[in-house]
């Protein structure tokens, strides 16, 4: 049952309680009136009786008494009573006209008071005329009394019925005004206690309206807090694209208060030249309503009050109201993020500029560098070849060196280059297949020094996603340094392949050359580092370097194991 | 048949001084003309009264052309050469210390016949010297010259 039946059926069944309590109390008070009259009627026909006895013996007593003296004086009350007796008894039937019984016992009486007072008359007529002693014999045949008699029960029967049916009614009226009182208390408890119910649900449903309220006011403070305390400015359209809900942001964003946004078209808060194309942009929106960034690819700008523009990221999303679609928009300014990206492009314009920079100057390094390398070894060789007699073993041991050194300044200047070039080149990955490339490498080692017997292994269709010319360079290096580093094995072996290392997959290149000290490892990737002397292993300790320099380009790192003597096995993962 | 010349473009002296020393090791006779720098060999070539392959004027049996040259750099004499009728077919060595793809990429496109990278080694440089004297003076075929119509 709802709450209003509920306290509509407890009023109610209080009211009908009072209701039927107040008139069975009225209809006790009119009974009881009532009873009072019927106590009053019984006490007349009581009274009537008595009085009709009372006429009679007041009669008799005249009668006895003129009997006696003979005085017409003693006769008074015989004929006051005779006065009496029929209005008397006239009223006595007519007050228990309702009552058969009484009226039969009436009816039997009439003819004995008849009869009685026949024998008065006839015994004061029989006084007057033959005297006292035939009087006086005429009562001592007890007619008379007996008549009396008979008299007297009938009328102490009808009193006896009368009060018996008094008795009866003021019994029946005590138990019904008991039963009243009950009622009335009763009817009254039951009547506070539905009041009472009444109450309580009242005081129930208020005490849980005022929780419903209360959860209603922190539910929509919460979304207050939602709305005002987020970074972006929140507003809230309706389809006719009105502004029905803003947040203090937009406020502060667009300079408007509040009220002067509201039920106004959004379009105010951009330049004028894009409202007309934003009205059809909506409709398309509501067609299609869904959670995005709006005007993808657009710049967006949004207009202060004061007429200022400036630039604006803006998501959309629908919300189903109770009257309809709205979009809710979030707006946030990225003047910021904007100078930022400027920025950014500036500094990437510069960065570029400098590489050209770097570019050019590693060009006329590059050249420049070589062209005095050139002319020392060149000279050098032309004393040796034209001085050749004026110059001293001694001699020709040093320009042997001075040459050395050129040429190996020479590598150095091309690794270098090389380096330097491995880490401005633009990185192009695409699928590469690595071992075609070791094999062709291996090929042009084996060119380059036919003597050697070396035993190269390829593991076959070896793919990577990577910049093939600078898989090249590194190829070339790591299996370079392995063909340099098992000169002194007679039977070189040198391996190309992949592996698993931590769940993914790492090649590898191995071979069974002189390997190097474990402990100096970190060591081996850094610029010029060398762990042999150039002597025993020709090199700049560049190669290494250049093979991380790829490697990390493409994001993956290198490694290495080895140990004296027993080979050396090189890692890289893309 | 007079020999034809060999055009040397190089603006280093000690450049210059070890190609002629390295022709000479390979017994190359052909007279070797040298110019210092772009304009001077353009001079050569384009210079007033100057007729490349007219009368008296032998073109070059080949050009050893350096890169970085002062005042006007070797691709720009690279390509005055092919932009003439006259010079189109003349065949060009670039000879340079540079081995940026981008010069080589720009060398062939203007249409160098060759591209050599001067090595440091100078024993290199000998072996590299003769081998393209061998080529371009004895094994390959000189383009004829241009018919001249009087």
């Amino acid at each position: 049952m709802t709450f209003k039946s509920k306290l509509v059926v407890g009023v109610a069944a209080a009211l009908a309680v009072l209701v039927a309590v107040g008139v069975l109390s009225y209809n006790r008070i009119l009974d009881e009136s009532t009873d009072a009259q019927w106590v009053d009627h019984t006490h007349q026909v009581i009274d009537t009786l008595d009085a009709v006895l009372t006429d009679l013996i007041d009669a008799e007593t005249g009668q006895r008494g003129f009997l006696l003296t003979g005085e017409t004086s003693y006769l008074q009350p015989y004929n006051s009573a005779l006065a009496h007796l029929n209005s008397d008894f006239d009223r006595a039937r007519k007050l228990t006209a309702d009552n058969p019984s009484q009226q039969r016992r009436l009816a039997r009486m009439s003819p004995l008071i008849a009869a009685k007072l026949a024998e008065l008359k006839e015994t004061i007529g029989i006084r007057r005329s033959k005297g006292l002693i035939v009087s006086a014999d005429m009562v001592r045949t007890d007619t008379g009394k007996r008549r009396m008699d008979q008299i007297r029960s009938v009328i102490a029967r009808m009193k006896q019925e009368e009060e018996g049916l008094l008795q009866e009614r003021l019994k029946a009226s005590a138990s019904a005004s008991q039963k009243t009182k009950f009622v009335i208390l009763g009817g009254n408890l039951l009547g506070f206690l539905f009041l009472f119910a009444a109450g309580m649900l009242i005081h129930q449903e208020m005490g849980m309206r005022q929780r419903i309220e209360y959860a209603l006011r922190v539910s929509e403070d919460k979304f207050k807090g939602i709305l005002e305390s987020g970074p972006d400015a929140i507003v809230i359209v309706n389809q006719t694209g009105r502004i029905v809900l803003v947040n203090s942001r937009t406020e502060e964003l667009f300079g408007y208060p509040r009220a002067a946004l509201l039920d106004k078209p959004v379009e105010m808060l951009m330049p004028e030249r894009f409202r007309g194309l934003h009205v059809d942009h909506r409709g398309t929106y509501l067609s299609e309503p869904r959670t995005r960034p709006m005007g993808m690819g657009m710049e967006l700008l949004g207009r202060r009050q004061d007429g200022t523009e400036f630039p604006v990221a803006i998501s959309l999303g629908p919300l189903q109201g109770r009257e309809g679609m709205l979009v809710s928009s979030a707006i946030r300014d990225i003047t910021e993020r904007k100078r930022i990206e400027e920025e950014i492009r500036i500094r990437n314009a510069q960065l570029e500029a400098a590489n050209k920079e770097l570019e050019a100057f590693c060009y006329s390094v590059s050249h420049d560098l070589r062209a005095p390398l050139r002319s020392i070894d060149g000279f050098s060789q032309a004393l040796l070849e034209d001085q050749a007699g004026q110059i001293d073993d001694q001699g020709k041991a040093y320009l042997h060196r001075i040459r050395a050194a050129t040429q190996r300044m020479g590598i150095l200047i091309d690794d270098l280059l090389n380096l330097s070039r491995v880490t401005r080149a633009e990185i192009l990955p695409k699928p590469t297949n690595l071992s075609e490339m070791a094999r062709s490498v291996a090929g042009e080692l084996r060119r380059q020094e036919p003597g050697r017997e070396v035993e190269f292994v390829v593991a076959p269709d070896l793919q990577a996603s990577a910049d093939p010319r600078l898989m090249r360079i590194v190829l070339e290096n790591l299996l370079s340094n392995s063909w340099k580093f098992t000169s002194k094995r007679e039977r070189a072996r040198i391996e190309f392949g992949c592996t698993q290392e931590n769940g993914s997959s790492a090649f590898f290149v191995r071979d069974n050359g002189a390997g190097f000290d474990p402990a100096y490892s970190d060591r081996l990737f850094g610029a010029f580092q060398r762990l042999h002397s150039t002597a025993e292993f020709p090199g700049t300790g560049v190669g290494l370097a250049t093979v991380q320099r790829i490697v990390l380009r493409h994001g993956g790192k290198v490694w290495a194991e080895g140990a004296m003597d027993r080979g050396a096995t090189f890692y890289f993962q893309l | 048949m007079a020999s034809h010349p060999i055009f040397l473009v190089e603006d280093n002296p000690d450049d210059e001084a070890l190609t002629l020393r390295a022709l000479k090791k390979n017994k190359i006779t052909n007279e070797v003309v040298v110019a210092r720098d772009g304009a001077e060999a353009l001079d050569f070539f384009f210079g007033p009264g100057k007729d490349p392959g007219g009368d008296g004027n032998l073109l070059p049996q080949v050009v050893l052309l350096d890169l970085k040259l002062p005042k006007v750099d070797g691709l720009e004499v690279l390509r005055r050469l092919r932009a003439d009728p006259r010079t189109r077919m003349l065949p060009v060595v670039i000879l340079t210390s540079s081995s940026e793809e981008r010069d080589l990429i720009e060398g062939y496109g203007l249409g160098a016949n060759s591209y050599v990278r001067k090595p440091v080694d100078f024993a290199r440089f000998v072996d590299a010297v003769r081998e393209l004297g061998l080529y371009w003076l004895l094994l390959n075929e000189s383009p004829p010259v241009p018919r001249r119509i009087p």
